[in-house]
């Protein structure tokens, strides 16, 4: 029972880590029609800001806020002076963000150096608990408390706000939404820098898990790609059931059936693709 | 009378021409001597890359420490960028052979490259050798394939060695990347850690693109010992979050270390007491040691971290080691880079280096010290010293501990 407990402790909080940062993804996606390979660049460069600022003296808050900022600042930048002209050209997003990928890995490369690196937990976090035969991180409870406080925000943000019911409303007809005299290209720009944010934030939240190396951001937006499709872009709940659903399927996976480790989650993939290619709760992406 | 002047001074200048004729011409300028081509393939960009800033700077200091010529042969570098990638690896070694003229190549890195390599040098007799450890099928191509470091095995088993005879160890659980050379070094760890009777009680292989080990250290057996193998990132996440866990079993790296300067200090005390295996370190505490790190800064600058110049990783220094060797092998022949020649030399000679003496077996293994560095605390500074030599071993696994451990 304790290595059940454990284990579904691990898998929530990987998940959680998932969720913050595909949540950008999800909603780029869903509301914009973008896809932004670039996120987990972005995922990179907020931990590597946020180090930063830590090594500076800064507390660990100021430097995941930091981390958010700087990122939700680059985003921004992304989509007005790039992505916005690629409005519905799928191939060309996808070049164009994998270019800035390699960018700026190689500008984190000649700033951080090759080496892997790490922002340790506040000390009052730092220590594990006993849980049954078991310890687990106080610090990886923080991640999951976050996440929960991070869904509760961007849920009611999203569902009871009258940006929320634009933003929703952009999704399903943009047409009629700018005809009622919205304006949705400020929209969209605000959607972008929060999901950047929400991208820079959860990658200094994930460091001193593990760590920030200049080439990461790849095999992180992999696992980010696999949550959006999984739990549906453009909806909140939709990234976090498939942020637990790939999240724990992983750590049980690993627990259970380490041989096919590397492979259960991408089972859970083919499995969403071939039942619902729109994922668990996701809307369509845009109609034209 | 005016004939006779006319005739006399035409018989002048015929005679002037004539001596002018016979005069020897001036001797041309001498050719300029042909370089000595040094070809290295780098890993600037790609999973290596961590090692970059020191790959440089160590074989240059080779070439000043034997004097920048040989026999009036200039030595030239030529490094092209692998990507730490096996295809552009042969790419890059066809194009220094057939273009740059390679006397010799070194590298890359990762293994796997410089299997690829050894493919595409063996037939053509191209003299390869390694700056890393190597797998031994690589070596048993061809004399022309050498590796002063040896091979992965090689490397794990005084790792394993020391695990019984030093830290006590009876039991030992094992985990590493499920990667070739992950999957080499730890075997030969155990090898040699079962050859003196301990007991492996696991085995875990988490893929390479892990990055949360949680379910595995969930998942980890009690053991007097933990030997394990992770590329750098890897590695530090692991030691990261075993100290997050709780867990304070002794950990021993079963091979090289593949964590820096940089990720020590950033570990800390969770670093305190883990143990590697290296054929070279800048820990190590000898004179000649001392002197080499004195010469690298002194023609790098200052040698912390941060900038970049020191060698904190065993690989920086290890092709200091291969290039200064091959030189001095070149050195023998007065400038000869024949393959054959300079191969018959390294295989037959021993060699300097600020880490001891260092041959070759008849298999291209480099025979050498092995040191055990352990990581400690040294006035807040979390660095690598030497706990333990083994000196003029092969650094090849013994034939006697081969599959001593289990199949698991």
């Amino acid at each position: 029972m304790d290595l059940l407990i454990i284990n579904l402790l691990n898998g929530v909080c990987f998940s959680t880590i998932l969720f913050l940062f595909a949540m950008g993804l999800s909603i780029t996606l869903g509301i914009m029609g973008i896809l932004n390979l670039a996120h987990g660049a972005l995922f990179m460069l907020g931990a590597f800001i946020g180090l930063t600022v830590s090594s500076s003296g800064g507390n660990f808050w100021l430097a995941a806020i930091a981390g958010g900022v700087v990122a939700g600042i680059i985003g921004l930048v992304i989509e007005l002076v790039f992505l916005r002209r690629l409005y519905k050209q799928l191939d060309d997003q996808v070049l164009l963000t994998l270019g800035l990928v390699y960018i700026i890995e190689n500008i984190a490369l000649w700033f951080y150096g090759g080496s892997v690196r790490v922002v340790q937990p506040p000390a009052f976090l730092d220590f594990p608990i006993a849980i049954g035969g078991f310890t687990f991180p106080v610090y990886r409870l923080m991640i999951i408390a976050i996440g929960v406080i991070a869904f509760i925000v961007l849920w009611w943000l999203i569902d009871k706000t009258r940006v929320g019911a634009i933003v929703r409303a952009g999704m399903d007809d943009k047409e009629m939404t700018i005809g009622l005299g919205v304006n949705y290209g400020l929209t969209c720009s605000i959607v972008f820098t929060v999901g950047a944010f929400a991208g820079g934030f959860a990658g200094l939240i994930a460091t001193p898990v593990i760590g920030v190396v200049f080439n990461m951001s790849m095999s992180i937006l992999l696992y980010a790609l696999i949550v959006v499709v999984v739990g549906g872009p453009g909806s909140v709940v939709g990234t976090l059931v498939g942020s637990l659903v790939i999240g724990i399927t992983d750590a049980f996976g690993k627990a259970y059936f380490p041989s096919f480790a590397m492979f259960t989650m991408y089972v859970v993939l083919i499995a969403m693709l071939l039942a619902k290619p729109s994922g668990i709760l996701g809307r369509k992406i845009w109609e034209d | 009378m005016k004939k006779k002047l006319i005739t006399l001074l035409g018989i002048i200048c015929l005679v002037l021409i004539l001596v002018a004729c016979a005069a020897p011409a001036p001797s041309p300028a001498p050719a300029p001597a042909k370089p000595i081509v040094l070809g290295y393939l780098a890993c600037f960009t790609g999973s290596s890359a961590a090692t970059n800033p020191w790959q440089l700077n160590a074989i240059e200091l080779a070439i000043a420490d034997i004097g920048g010529q040989i026999n009036g042969r200039p030595i030239k570098l030529v490094s092209e960028d692998t990507a730490s990638d096996e295809a552009t690896s042969v790419d890059k070694a066809r194009k220094m052979v057939e273009v740059d003229k390679a006397d010799v190549l070194f590298g890359p890195l990762p293994a796997s490259g410089a299997a690829a390599v050894s493919a595409y040098t063996t037939p053509l007799g191209i003299l390869h050798m390694g700056i890393c450890e190597w797998m031994l099928t690589s070596l048993k191509l061809a004399k022309t394939e050498l590796a002063p470091d040896g091979t992965h095995k090689g490397t794990g088993y005084y790792v394993g060695l020391y695990a019984y005879d030093v830290l006590g160890a009876r039991t030992a659980t094992v985990i590493h990347d499920d990667i070739s050379f992950a999957e080499d070094f730890t075997q030969g760890a155990m090898d040699g850690f079962a050859s003196r009777g301990g007991t492996i009680i696991q085995r875990q292989r988490p893929p390479i693109f892990e990055q949360d080990y949680a379910s595995y250290l969930t998942a980890i057996k009690k053991a007097d010992v933990v030997i394990y193998w992770f590329v750098p990132p890897n590695a530090f996440r692991f030691n990261q979050q075993f100290q997050q866990y709780g867990l304070t079993m002794p950990r021993a790296q079963g091979g090289c270390t593949s964590m820096g300067d940089q990720m020590q200090q950033d570990l800390g005390e969770k670093a305190v007491g883990i143990v590697s295996a290296a054929s070279c370190d800048a820990g190590v505490d000898t004179p000649e040691v001392k002197a080499f790190i004195d010469r690298w800064t002194e023609m790098f600058g200052d040698k912390s971290p941060e900038k970049g110049n020191y060698p904190e990783y065993n690989e920086g220094l290890t092709q200091y080691n291969t290039v200064y060797i091959y030189l001095q092998a070149v050195k023998a022949l007065n400038g000869d880079t024949t393959p054959d020649k300079v191969a018959d030399v390294l295989l037959s000679q021993k060699f300097d280096t600020p880490w001891g003496k260092v041959s070759f077996d008849s298999n291209g293994v480099g025979v050498g010290n092995k040191y055990v560095m352990k990581i400690t605390n040294v006035n807040g500074k979390y660095i690598r010293t030497a706990a333990k030599v083994y000196e003029q071993i092969s650094r090849d696994e013994p034939a006697e501990a081969k599959d001593k451990a289990p199949k698991m």
